[in-house]
C-alpha cells in the first residue's frame, strides 16, 4: 500500500489518503473518504484470487519434492459468486456504519460528548439518545464447516487497510487513528466478560494504546463495560466488529450475549457474525434479536449443489496437477468427486491433494476415478457418518449433527439412489430466520389445504404414505424403509447387550 | 519512554481557534468518558505526577509525542496559540521568555523558576 507507516508498536498502518467519491454524502466524511474506492466485480475477483505457484517444469522434479509441491494447492483461493456477495456485505456495512459517524458533524459530536458525560457521571442509559440515529447494522454469514468462511472473511479483510492514521482534513487538524475492522473470536465458554476484555486487549495490541488500563478497573461489571466499549469504538472509528465462531456460544449464555450484540448495534457499532449452522438456534428465539442481527444482510453458504459453481471450482483446482501425466478434466471426475465430497470446498481440495500424493507415491503418476474413490474411502473415514447424513438429505439423520443443519428449503439434487427428501421438518422450520420465506409459506399453506389435492410433493410424508397404500404396505413399514424412523429391534438388541 | 509501555491518544477533538490547552484536554476527557483522573494524566503526559496549570501547562513535548504518529500539531503551535504564553511574555526580556518557553515544553520545578528569577 502507498504511504505505509509503522506504529511505535510495530503494527503497519497507512496514512489517510482522501479519495473523492461520486456520492456527495461520502465526501463530507473523512472516515469514509480514507477507505479505498469501491471496487467493481472484476476488481473484487482479481483482488480475492490467490493462485499457487505452478510451473510446467515442476513436473519433472523428483517425486519427493513433488509431494510437497502438491501442498501448494491449499493456498488456492478461487473467488465464487458467493464471495463477491460477502465482499459487498462487508463493504456496505462499513460504509453505512460510518455514515452517521462523521467526526465533523454537529449532532455526532453532541452525542459523543453526552455519552461521555454520562459515563463519567455514571448515568448511562442506552435509550437516551436524542437527535442522533446510528446507521449501524449487522451482517450474518453462516455456512457449513469447511466451506472457507473464515478464509473468505480473512481474504476480504486483508484487502481493507486495518489502521488508518489521519492528521489533516480539509486544512484542519484532525488527529485520529482509525481502526477499520476488528476480528474477535466468540469465547468458548460464552462468557460475556471474556468477550469484553478481549475487545479491549485486541485494540491495545493493534494500536499500541492502553485502553485496557485506562478504562477497565478490576471489579468492573459487564454492564459498566458496554458503554465504554461503544465509546471506545466511536473514538477509534471502528467500522466493523467481526465475531467469528459464534456457534461457540452455548445455551447458557446465549440470551445474554445476543442481547449484548443488539445493544452494541444500538450504540452504533457494526457487527458481523460468522459461524456454522450450529448457530441457527441462537437466532430462533426472538424476532427482535433475529431482525437486528440479520437485518442488513445474511448470507448462508452451505455445500454447493452439483451445478456450475461446483464445476467451476473443480475445474480451477483441476488445472494444478503435479503428476507427470496431465489428465484433462471431464464430467466423470466431477460426478465422482461430488459424490465423495458433496461440494464442500475444503474436502474437494483435500481429496485432490491426497489423490495426487498417492499417485506420486505409488508411481502411477496419474489421477483416475478408482484412485480418487479409494483415497476418499481411506481419508474421510471419520467424516463418513456426517457426509452420509448430508447425502441422504434425511432431516432425522442430519439433526444428529448440529453443524450441518440446513436452513434453506430447497435441497440440492444429489445423484443418489435414494429419493430426495425435503428437509422441511418442524425443527428446521422453527429455526428459520428468513422472514420472507416464512411469509410466503403462510400464504401458500392455506391454499394447499383448500385444494384438498391428493397429489403431494415428493418428499412429503403424505406422499410416502400414499405410495405405501398403493404398494399395500403399512405406514410403519413405509416410514421404516425411508429411514424416517429407526428400527425398534436395533434398540432392543443394544439393551440386551 | 520505553517502547513497551507506549501510550497513545487515539483521537484528539478538533482544536478550536484560541482555545486554551486546558479546555482541549477537558473535552478530550469528556469525549472518552474517562472516569479516572490519574488515567487521564497518564494518557496525556505518560506520567501521573506532573505539574499542570490551566494558563501555563508544562510537558507539552510529551503530549505532542503521545499524539497519533504523523500528527501535524507542534509544541510551538500549542504554546503560542493555546496558552497564555504570548500575553504573559509580551513585555518580558528575551532570556526570560525563552526560559518560560523551555519550561512549558520540557517541564521544570518551581525551584528552577525561583532560582532563575
Amino acid at each position: 500500500m502507498q504511504n505505509g507507516i509503522y506504529l511505535p508498536n510495530g503494527m503497519e498502518a497507512i496514512q489517510a489518503h482522501y479519495t473523492e467519491f461520486p456520492l456527495e454524502e461520502f465526501n463530507q466524511n473523512p472516515l469514509i473518504q480514507a477507505l479505498p474506492p469501491l471496487a467493481n466485480k472484476q476488481t473484487i475477483i482479481r483482488k480475492l484470487m490467490v493462485k499457487p505457484i505452478y510451473k510446467e517444469e515442476d513436473k519433472y522434479a523428483e517425486s519427493v519434492y513433488r509431494l510437497h509441491m502438491v501442498n501448494r494447492l491449499y493456498q488456492l483461493f478461487q473467488p465464487l459468486p458467493k464471495h463477491v456477495d460477502v465482499w459487498n456485505m462487508i463493504h456496505s456495512l462499513i460504509v453505512q456504519g460510518y455514515m452517521a459517524r462523521n467526526p465533523f458533524d454537529k449532532k455526532y459530536k453532541q452525542y459523543i460528548n453526552e455519552t461521555g458525560n454520562e459515563i463519567i457521571n455514571c448515568s448511562f442509559d442506552i435509550n437516551s439518545r436524542r437527535n442522533f440515529r446510528t446507521t449501524a447494522g449487522c451482517g450474518t454469514f453462516l455456512g457449513f464447516s469447511g466451506m472457507g468462511k473464515t478464509t473468505t472473511i480473512n481474504r476480504i479483510l486483508s484487502n481493507i487497510p486495518q489502521v488508518i492514521i489521519h492528521n489533516e482534513y480539509k486544512g484542519k487538524h484532525f488527529n485520529q487513528i482509525q481502526l477499520v475492522w476488528l476480528k474477535l473470536e466468540a469465547p468458548s465458554n460464552s462468557s460475556l466478560k471474556a468477550l469484553c476484555l478481549q475487545f479491549f486487549m485486541k485494540i491495545d495490541e493493534i494500536l499500541g494504546t492502553n485502553n485496557y488500563k485506562k478504562y477497565v478497573s478490576r471489579n468492573m461489571s459487564v454492564d459498566n463495560m458496554l458503554p465504554l466499549i461503544s465509546q471506545v469504538a466511536h473514538n477509534i472509528g471502528l467500522g466493523l466488529l467481526v465475531i467469528d465462531e459464534i456457534q461457540h456460544i452455548k445455551r447458557r449464555g446465549a440470551d445474554q450475549i445476543m442481547n449484548f450484540f443488539v445493544s452494541l448495534i444500538n450504540t452504533g457499532v457494526n457487527v458481523a457474525l460468522i459461524g456454522t449452522p450450529g448457530a441457527y438456534r441462537l437466532f430462533g428465539e426472538e424476532l427482535r434479536i433475529t431482525r437486528r442481527l440479520t437485518g442488513n444482510s445474511e448470507i448462508i453458504y452451505n455445500n454447493m449443489g452439483f451445478g456450475s459453481e461446483f464445476k467451476f471450482l473443480l475445474e480451477s483446482i483441476w488445472n494444478y496437477q503435479w503428476t507427470q501425466k496431465f489428465v484433462p478434466y471431464n464430467e466423470e471426475f466431477a460426478k465422482v468427486i461430488y459424490q465423495e465430497t458433496l461440494g464442500i470446498s475444503d474436502l474437494m481440495v483435500k481429496l485432490i491433494v491426497f489423490s495426487q500424493q498417492t499417485a506420486i507415491e505409488t508411481g502411477k503418476e496419474e489421477l483416475t476415478i478408482e484412485l480418487i474413490r479409494k483415497v476418499a474411502k481411506e481419508k474421510f473415514r471419520l467424516m463418513k457418518p456426517m457426509l452420509d447424513a448430508i447425502r441422504s438429505g434425511n432431516p432425522h439423520k442430519i439433526a444428529k449433527y448440529e453443524d450441518i443443519r440446513r436452513i434453506d428449503l430447497e435441497q440440492a439434487t444429489i445423484p443418489t439412489s435414494k429419493p430426495t427428501i425435503s428437509s422441511e421438518s418442524k425443527k428446521v422450520k422453527r429455526v428459520k430466520s428468513n422472514d420472507k420465506i416464512e411469509v410466503n409459506e403462510k400464504v401458500e399453506s392455506p391454499g394447499k389445504k383448500a385444494k384438498h389435492s391428493k397429489e403431494y410433493m415428493e418428499g412429503d410424508l403424505r406422499f410416502l404414505l400414499q405410495e405405501g397404500v398403493k404398494n399395500e404396505k403399512s405406514p410403519y413399514e413405509v416410514l421404516l424403509e425411508s429411514e424416517y424412523i429407526e428400527d425398534v429391534e436395533k434398540w432392543i438388541r443394544v439393551n440386551v447387550r | 519512554m520505553d517502547s513497551g509501555e507506549c501510550k497513545m491518544i487515539n483521537i484528539l477533538p478538533e482544536i478550536y481557534k484560541n482555545e486554551l490547552f486546558y479546555s482541549i484536554i477537558a473535552r478530550y476527557r469528556r469525549m472518552c468518558g474517562m472516569v479516572s483522573k490519574r488515567a487521564l494524566m497518564r494518557d496525556i503526559f505518560g506520567e501521573v505526577n506532573t505539574i499542570t496549570s490551566s494558563y501555563f501547562p508544562q510537558y507539552i513535548d510529551r503530549f505532542v509525542n503521545n499524539l497519533p504518529p504523523t500528527s501535524k500539531i507542534t509544541v510551538q503551535e500549542i504554546i503560542n496559540n493555546h496558552t497564555m504564553f504570548p500575553f504573559y511574555t509580551a513585555f518580558l526580556p528575551k532570556a526570560k521568555t525563552e526560559m518560560i518557553y523551555k519550561i512549558m515544553e520540557k517541564g521544570g520545578t518551581n525551584h528552577e523558576l525561583i532560582s532563575n528569577n
